[in-house]
């Protein structure tokens, strides 16, 4: 079956099967390896991905459903290998261990400060709630989105 | 095409080289000594040659149907199937009629985990989440009509005069899932779970069903959710939407689960207050097979609430006693989640919280006034 999405700001096209999920289909695909699959359950947030500018678990989205749609993935964010203010600060404060989880939480920590400058901890709490880390102990992810937080408040004024 | 296959788990060896590949489906052999050391067996499947792997988890108990034929039919490539995306209802109704055993997908929070284990192999897809219709909601002679596609983000952002029903969907999974789930999901699964579904209770829903052949019915919430993931949905039929008269007083959803975030309710309460028709209305979800209205408990509320006194509070023995019989009307069993125990005592807790919090709000929207 032709799927056909925009992906990353590029048209791509692949003959998937039709019971594929979004995040196979990326990652098998299309060769797109930095949505990481894990639970294929929703609960660990790790193929987190953007599907016409909105939050999704790739893993819980048909394929054929983001078709003729816009899907926006990790890979997006570094630009000509300079990587985002939300991947620095994720390095920096050592909020990356293993780095599985990462690439979903990088998505979810930029979607939130797309949104919402300064957010509370509970905010971002409850916006980093879909992504599991088995490694930090989300005290040093809770670092990096306020450092990410003030680098980007700094670099708009 | 050969498949290997190996089990990653240092301590069990791999248990047989024998498979077989034979319309999509993989078998894989396992021991039943291998899948008693642990609970849940994760499998890597690899093909030869081919740029490929793949996990799936076998779960001890489920089984899979491992037990008693050894086999486990994870199957994880193209079987053929049809796939359909209308962007009408007309449409939609028509393959509805047509292809009845399509697996209907809006969401997909639902059905994808069962296509991506492999549990869900249907020979045809109805993607619904295109259908425009399926995501409005409007007012019309005295009722609130919701469509069955409006996901839980979109209740929370914008539909804030419904308090009870924003409360409920944002104890939904997470962030991502609220975003993809949708209303009509919720009601569709029937989970003794499901989180909008005490509120949608309280309010004293109806489910909107069409089919293209018989047209609309829609139908009290306790004749359409008829026990554990079962309802009376027809095969020709798609839920459209819910629907119910607006009510105005104070309520609350409230659920008890291990997080704030991504958990089954353990226990879940819906309290609603409707000023106009002086009712309490009481409902509650996984303590029984499906939403249980506790019909005693809100007769008895009803003759207390303070409706004339909005500056009186509730006695403590009133709360007690109302939070007594609401724990009687519940149906809990014990599993993972919980004991039915601990389920019971957490409805009381409820219960009594819901109660204390509507009355408090009352007093505060009535100060000065006799209502």
């Amino acid at each position: 079956m032709l799927f056909n999405a925009k992906i990353n700001g590029v048209r791509l096209e692949a003959d998937i099967w039709a019971g594929a999920s979004l995040l196979s289909v990326l990652r098998n695909d299309l060769g797109l390896r930095g949505s990481k699959n894990a639970c294929e359950q929703g609960e660990c947030g790790s193929c987190t991905v953007w599907l016409d500018d909105q939050l999704v678990c790739a893993c819980l989205v048909l394929a054929m459903q983001a078709h003729g749609r816009v899907v926006r993935t990790v890979e997006d964010l570094s630009v000509a290998g300079q990587l985002h203010a939300v991947q620095e600060a994720f390095l920096e404060a050592g909020a990356v261990q293993c780095g599985f989880c990462t690439p979903g939480f990088v998505v979810a920590v930029v979607d939130l400060l797309e949104h919402e400058s300064h957010p509370s901890d509970q905010a971002i709490r409850e916006a980093l709630s879909g992504n599991l880390c088995r490694c930090t102990g989300y005290t040093k992810i809770l670092e990096a989105v306020k450092l990410a937080d003030a680098r980007l408040m700094r670099s708009e004024t | 095409m050969r498949l290997t296959c190996f089990v990653d788990k240092s301590n069990l060896r791999i248990v047989k080289q024998s498979r077989s590949w034979q319309q999509g489906w993989l078998r894989v052999h396992l021991t039943s000594a291998e899948l008693d050391s642990c609970r849940a067996v994760p499998l890597f499947l690899r093909s030869d040659g081919l740029e490929f792997e793949m996990r799936r988890t076998v779960e001890k108990g489920r089984s899979m149907q491992l037990e008693p034929t050894g086999e486990c039919a994870g199957g994880f490539e193209d079987s053929a199937m049809d796939f359909f995306a209308p962007s009408t209802l007309e449409e939609a109704l028509a393959i509805r009629a047509q292809r009845p055993e399509a697996v209907v997908i809006a969401g997909g929070t639902d059905v994808m985990v069962a296509m991506n284990f492999g549990k869900l192999r249907p020979p045809a897809m109805l993607d619904i989440s295109r259908v425009e219709a399926l995501r409005q909601w409007y007012q019309e002679d005295g009722w609130f009509f919701l469509g069955s596609g409006v996901t839980y983000s979109t209740v929370v952002e914008q539909l804030t005069r419904f308090e009870p029903l924003v409360q409920a969907c944002r104890a939904v999974g997470s962030p991502q899932i609220r975003n993809t789930g949708t209303i009509g999901g919720n009601v569709g699964t029937a989970s003794p779970a499901g989180d909008a579904l005490p509120v949608l209770a309280a309010y004293d829903a109806e489910i909107v069903l069409a089919s293209s052949r018989r047209g609309r019915r829609s139908i009290p919430w306790d004749r359409f959710l008829l026990g554990v993931k079962r309802t009376d949905l027809k095969p020709d039929e798609l839920i459209v939407g819910i629907r119910w008269r607006p009510t105005q007083g104070p309520g609350s959803f409230s659920k008890v689960g291990t997080r704030n975030a991504m958990v089954i309710a353990v226990a879940s309460l819906c309290l609603v207050v409707d000023k106009a028709s002086r009712s309490v209305r009481v409902s509650l979800g996984s303590v029984g097979p499906t939403v249980i209205r506790a019909r005693k408990a809100e007769t008895f509320a009803a003759g207390v609430f303070p409706w004339a006194y909005p500056r009186a509070l509730l006695s403590e023995d009133v709360l007690e006693h109302f939070a007594t019989i609401v724990a009687d009307a519940v149906r809990p069993i014990d599993d993972v989640r919980g004991s039915a125990v601990y389920r019971r005592q957490c409805c009381r807790i409820l219960a009594r919280r819901a109660l204390t919090w509507a009355s408090r709000e009352w007093h505060g929207q009535g100060e000065g006034e006799t209502v």
